[in-house]
C-alpha cells in the first residue's frame, strides 16, 4: 500500500481480502457464512474509509472492523438461535479448496471452537496472522497485558483440547 | 514482526506440542480460492454502486409499483425495462445496463478513490429500483431490495465466470465460450476483467496467441492499473 495516499477499497480489498476470509473462518464463522460476513466487513471499509486517520496500521484498523463484524454476526445468529459456527467445514460452502490440508483444516478450526471468543480472537490474531501482541491488544481494544493473559490461557485450552483430540484419535 | 516481549509463536514451532504447531501452520494457507474472492467481489460491487433512491423516492417507488402492476403505462422506460428484467429466473441478463462499476474501472491508484466509489448521483444513468409496496417505502427497505437483486445477478456472473475458470484446464475452448457468453449477458457486468483474464488465457491455451496479445493490449488500455496485470504479463507478440 502506498503511504501518503488513501488507497481505494478496491485496493484494501485485492491486498487484505483472502486474508479477513482466512481470519473469519478461525475466528469461528460457518464456511457456508463467510462470503456474507466479509461483504460486511468491506462494505463497512467502504463506509468507514474516509475516516481513517493512520492512527493504526491500515491492517490493524481492517481486522478490528473483521473482529466487530463476525462478533456482531456471532450475535445475530444467537439471537436467532443458530450455531455460528457449528461444523462449519462440514457446511458445504461455497467451493472451499479441498487441497491436502482439508484435515488439518477442518481438525484446527474444530479444536479452536473450544475457546471462548475473546481468547480465540487473540490466538487467531498472533498465532495464524502473525500481529505482534501490541497490535493485538489494539484490534481487540483491550490492555496489552490482559491480550497477554487471554494468549496465555487460550493456549493452555487449545492443548487441553488438542491433547484430548489426539488421546480419542488412537 | 514479534515485539521483544512477545512469546515465540506456537505456529513458527517455538514450543508447541508436536503435530499442533503444524495445524497452526496450515491454518496460515488456509485462504479462499479465487472464485469465493471474486464472489465476495462482485457483492461488494453492488451495494457500493446501488445507486442512493432519489429525494423523490416515495413517489418514484410509486410509479414502479404501477407499472409491475400494469395500471399505468409510460411511466420512465428505464424503469419498465428493468422491471422486466427482474424476474427473469435464469439469473440472465438480470442487470440493467448501467454505467460502469466504479470499483472495477476506476484507475486503482486514483485520487481521492474512496469518493470515486460513490455513483455520482446526478451523472448515473437512472437505474431505479423496485419498491416492494407502494405506499411510502422506507429508505432502508428501497436499498435492501436493490441490493438483493443486484446479490443475484453479481452472483450469477460469478458462477458462470467460475464456470470458465474451471473448464480452463480441461477444455480452453468451453471456457473461452463460457467468457464470450459472459459478455453478452453481462457486458457491464462487475466482473469485467476477471472475465478478460480467463478469455485471454483461454486464447493463450488454444494456441491462439495473436488473438491473446491483441485482447491483452486492449485490456492493458482499459485496465491500465489492474491487478490482473501481472497475470497477463508474457510477450505481447508471438
Amino acid at each position: 500500500m502506498n503511504s501518503g495516499s488513501a488507497p481505494s477499497v478496491r485496493q484494501v480489498f485485492d491486498e487484505h481480502a483472502r486474508y479477513i476470509w482466512r481470519a473469519l473462518r478461525h475466528l469461528g464463522v460457518a464456511e457456508a457464512e463467510i462470503a456474507d460476513v466479509s461483504q460486511e466487513v468491506f462494505i463497512t471499509v467502504h463506509k468507514k474509509l474516509s475516516d481513517f486517520e493512520g492512527r493504526s496500521s491500515l491492517r490493524t484498523w481492517l481486522y478490528g472492523i473483521c473482529l466487530r463484524v463476525s462478533s456482531d454476526h456471532r450475535r445475530r445468529a444467537y439471537v436467532r438461535r443458530e450455531s455460528p459456527a457449528a461444523e462449519p467445514w462440514a457446511e458445504g460452502g461455497p467451493a472451499e479448496d479441498p487441497g491436502p490440508d482439508l484435515e488439518d483444516r477442518a481438525t484446527l478450526r474444530a479444536l479452536l471452537g473450544v475457546l471462548d471468543p475473546d481468547k480465540r480472537a487473540v490466538l487467531v490474531l498472533y498465532e495464524i496472522e502473525g500481529f505482534t501482541m501490541k497490535e493485538v491488544a489494539e484490534i481487540i481494544e483491550c490492555p496489552l497485558q490482559t491480550a497477554y493473559s487471554r494468549l496465555h490461557a487460550g493456549r493452555e485450552r487449545l492443548l487441553e483440547a488438542f491433547l484430548a483430540e489426539r488421546g480419542a484419535s488412537r | 514482526m514479534s515485539e521483544p516481549t512477545d512469546p515465540g509463536r506456537w505456529s513458527d514451532g517455538a514450543g508447541a506440542p508436536p503435530g499442533l504447531a503444524e495445524l497452526l501452520t496450515v491454518a496460515k494457507r488456509d485462504v479462499p480460492s479465487e472464485a469465493q474472492l471474486s464472489s465476495v467481489l462482485a457483492r461488494v460491487n453492488a451495494v457500493v454502486d446501488a445507486p442512493s433512491p432519489p429525494p423523490s423516492a416515495p413517489a418514484s417507488a410509486r410509479r414502479f409499483w404501477l407499472v409491475t402492476s400494469g395500471v399505468i403505462v409510460g411511466v420512465g422506460i428505464g424503469a419498465g425495462v428493468y422491471l422486466s428484467r427482474v424476474p427473469t429466473p435464469t439469473g440472465s441478463s438480470v442487470l440493467p445496463s448501467r454505467a460502469p462499476a466504479p470499483l472495477l474501472q476506476a484507475p486503482l491508484d486514483g485520487p481521492a478513490s474512496s469518493a470515486a466509489l460513490t455513483p455520482p448521483a446526478q451523472a448515473a444513468p437512472a437505474m431505479p429500483t423496485p419498491a416492494p409496496a407502494p405506499p411510502a417505502p422506507s429508505t432502508k427497505k428501497h436499498a435492501a431490495t436493490a441490493t438483493a437483486v443486484a446479490n443475484d445477478a453479481a452472483a450469477a456472473e460469478a458462477l458462470l465466470l467460475e464456470r470458465a475458470r474451471t473448464a480452463l484446464a480441461s477444455s480452453p475452448a468451453q471456457s473461452l465460450a463460457l467468457a464470450q457468453r459472459h459478455a453478452a449477458e453481462f457486458p457491464h457486468g462487475l466482473l469485467v476483467q476477471e472475465r478478460e483474464v480467463i478469455a485471454i488465457s483461454a486464447l493463450r491455451r488454444l494456441g491462439r496467441t495473436a488473438e491473446a496479445a491483441a485482447r491483452a493490449a486492449r485490456f492493458d488500455a482499459r485496465f491500465p492499473k489492474s491487478v490482473h496485470q501481472p497475470k497477463l504479463a508474457v510477450p505481447k507478440h508471438p
